[in-house]
């Protein structure tokens, strides 16, 4: 495998094949997670942890698996690590445990971590798989980051470290971390519909929308570009072929 | 309040205040893959619905008199994932030999209802919210019927949709979203009532 | 006559349960690793709701166990003492309706008015707006009983649960030690 394939299965992922934006999978953690930042970057954790840790098994069974039981056994695979998942976060992440309640469970018939496996884990090499899998993490995580960023300073005004992951409240002396944006002391300009599930909605509509445009934007760029160029190679060759024919005439 | 007042009340709140899609947001992968087709936004719903009563049916006694009393709780999500992708595809086969034309229309989603979060959905909570027989079937029943009333609603909606000028950049699922965000809007002001 | 490729049965039979049984093996390992933890996790969760119901500087009892049919929903309750002096209890209620489980923390004060409450445990579904409507309301109220009984606010079952919780709560204190 050479170098750069490993490099652009790890990149791919996180821009220009963002599962979330781009593919359009997983959105429903990306809708019901992403009140606040905390708990999508949680979520966005436990998903690497799984989607790594799934891509890596099933790419070292993947010359050993039937035919005829493929799919049982990735679904059997993954189920095994939600429920570690599960174990480890419900142990020593008890808050964030108890924010994402049931879409941990959830992350079992995740759309991603089933497509990855079916489609890259199950063709390619244990080392290309575990950078895909953290290639999509990564590129998902930051995806419903942006969207609870925009939902939290939008819905509730300030943005709360500490609640979810209390060792950020313990530095600060036992207060959450708050970031006073669109509502402080004496000024509230937040609009709580954001928090509500109608802006989830809203958010992710227009935020697919905002992609689209600069896709779209990019894309005509690419075509005119290529336009163009043709144009001037056209003229280029015209412009030789007229000077060509002005010697034999000479 | 007698068990059976209590038994349609939660029913009405699982479909309509606690919507399913619109305020829980299961199942919103198939919700918005279902497109303008009417007629098969309904074959789903009664799919899903078949889905996820049989699987709350089952995996309920499954959890409560099987892994519980062994001491595995934590055995839950892979009992039901498991038992949930039997379900469908039985659902599969019996679709194939008594209802083909249901099949063909259906196609591709029929295994995707394997990965609809609305199931293992129903089956987590009524697990984690400690709920008896009675009520979890309640949840089922509810998030069925809502499923139902909403996809359809919805694929009337883009039926619509299809004919009007969208701006180029929100052609196809971000209007789709804000069509949904308004749905919800609509909803949520059913949450006032006083149940 | 069908020919039953056996080799390959046994094959595809074999290795799924190998694959089970390695799995079987992690999540077992994982429930070991994890299993102390969590009910370390429980008992502290429950310390810190006391210390939050009646602050830093009360000393608890040791929890006495209440198993009264006429009070079902109370688990136990401690006794708390300021300095030496007893200025109430905290009774640990749960309670199920066909959302989802309850658990509270409620603090009783010696004249048998109304304390805070702490949520210890909430699984109600994921859109319920309990604690918005009914016990956030209920914790920044300074007169709690004139708040207790605004059941319609939107959480209508859940808040009738929970008040009939604080009710109980208020109740065995003030009817004395029950058996």
């Amino acid at each position: 495998m050479s170098k750069s394939n490993h490099k652009e299965s790890f990149l791919a992922p996180i821009w220009k094949q963002n599962p979330l934006f781009v593919s359009l999978l997983g959105l429903c953690p990306a809708l019901a997670v992403t009140k606040t930042l905390e708990a999508a970057f949680g979520m966005g954790l436990l998903f690497t942890f799984v989607l790594v840790c799934s891509n890596v098994l099933i790419s070292a069974l993947r010359k050993i698996i039937p035919e005829e039981v493929r799919t049982p056994s990735y679904i059997v695979v993954i189920a095994t690590f939600v429920t570690l998942v599960k174990m480890l976060a419900e142990a020593f992440l008890p808050e964030l445990y108890s924010t994402l309640g049931v879409f941990v469970s959830l992350l079992v018939v995740n759309c991603i971590v089933l497509g990855r496996a079916e489609a890259f884990a199950s063709k390619n090499g244990v080392v290309d798989s575990l950078l895909d899998g953290i290639g999509n993490g990564i590129g998902y995580t930051l995806a419903i980051c942006m969207i609870a960023l925009i939902r939290e300073v939008l819905g509730s005004g300030m943005l709360t470290f500490g609640g979810t992951f209390t060792f950020l409240a313990d530095l600060n002396g036992g207060e959450k971390i708050r970031l006073f944006m669109l509502k402080g002391p004496g000024y509230d300009l937040s609009m709580s519909f954001f928090s509500s599930p109608a802006g989830g909605f809203l958010v992710l509509g227009i935020v697919l929308a905002i992609v689209a445009a600069v896709t779209n934007m990019k894309e005509n760029k690419k075509k005119v570009d290529a336009r163009l160029a043709a144009k001037k190679a056209k003229e280029e060759a015209a412009a030789k072929a007229a000077a060509t024919s002005k010697e034999v005439a000479k | 309040m007698n068990y059976l007042g209590a038994f349609i009340m939660a029913i009405i709140s699982y479909t309509l205040i606690n919507n399913v899609v619109l305020s829980r947001f299961y199942g919103i992968c198939s919700f918005i893959g279902v497109g303008n087709k009417v007629k098969s936004s309904l074959c789903m719903g009664a799919a899903v619905s078949f889905v996820i009563i049989m699987a709350a049916a089952i995996c309920w006694p499954l959890y409560n008199f099987l892994l519980v009393p062994a001491g595995v709780p934590f055995l839950d999500t892979i009992a039901a994932i498991l038992v949930i992708a039997c379900l469908v595809m039985i659902v599969g086969l019996v679709m194939k030999k008594f209802l083909p034309a249901l099949y063909q229309s259906l196609g591709i989603y029929l295994p995707l209802i394997t990965t609809n979060c609305a199931v293992l959905g129903v089956v987590s909570e009524n697990i984690a919210s400690k709920l008896d027989f009675g009520m979890a079937m309640a949840n089922a029943i509810g998030t069925s019927a809502g499923f139902t009333l909403v996809i359809f609603l919805y694929a009337c909606i883009r039926v619509r949709l299809e004919a009007s000028a969208t701006p180029k950049a929100f052609k196809g699922i971000p209007i789709a979203l804000v069509v949904a965000s308004i749905m919800a809007m609509a909803f949520m002001g059913l949450q006032g009532i006083g149940v | 006559m069908i020919k039953v490729p056996w080799k390959h049965a046994f094959y595809v039979g074999g290795f799924l349960a190998a694959l089970c049984g390695v799995l079987g093996l992690v999540i077992a390992g994982g429930d070991l690793l994890t299993r102390n933890t969590i009910s370390a996790n429980k008992v502290k969760k429950e310390q810190d709701g006391l210390r939050k119901v009646y602050g830093d500087n009360a000393e608890f009892s040791e929890a006495v166990e209440v198993k009264d049919d006429a009070y079902a929903s109370i688990g136990k309750y401690w006794t708390v003492k300021i300095q030496g002096d007893e200025v109430g209890r905290v009774y640990s209620t749960s309670g199920t309706n066909s959302y989802g489980t309850v658990s509270l923390l409620v603090g009783v004060n010696k004249n048998y008015s109304l304390g805070n409450i702490v949520v210890l445990e909430n699984t109600e579904s994921y859109a319920a707006t309990l604690e918005e409507k009914y016990l956030d309301v209920y914790k920044n109220a300074e007169d709690k009983e004139s708040v207790v009984d605004n059941v319609k606010c939107g959480a209508t079952f859940g808040a009738s649960m929970c008040r009939d919780m604080i009710k109980a709560a208020q109740n065995h204190y003030k009817g004395g030690d029950a058996k």
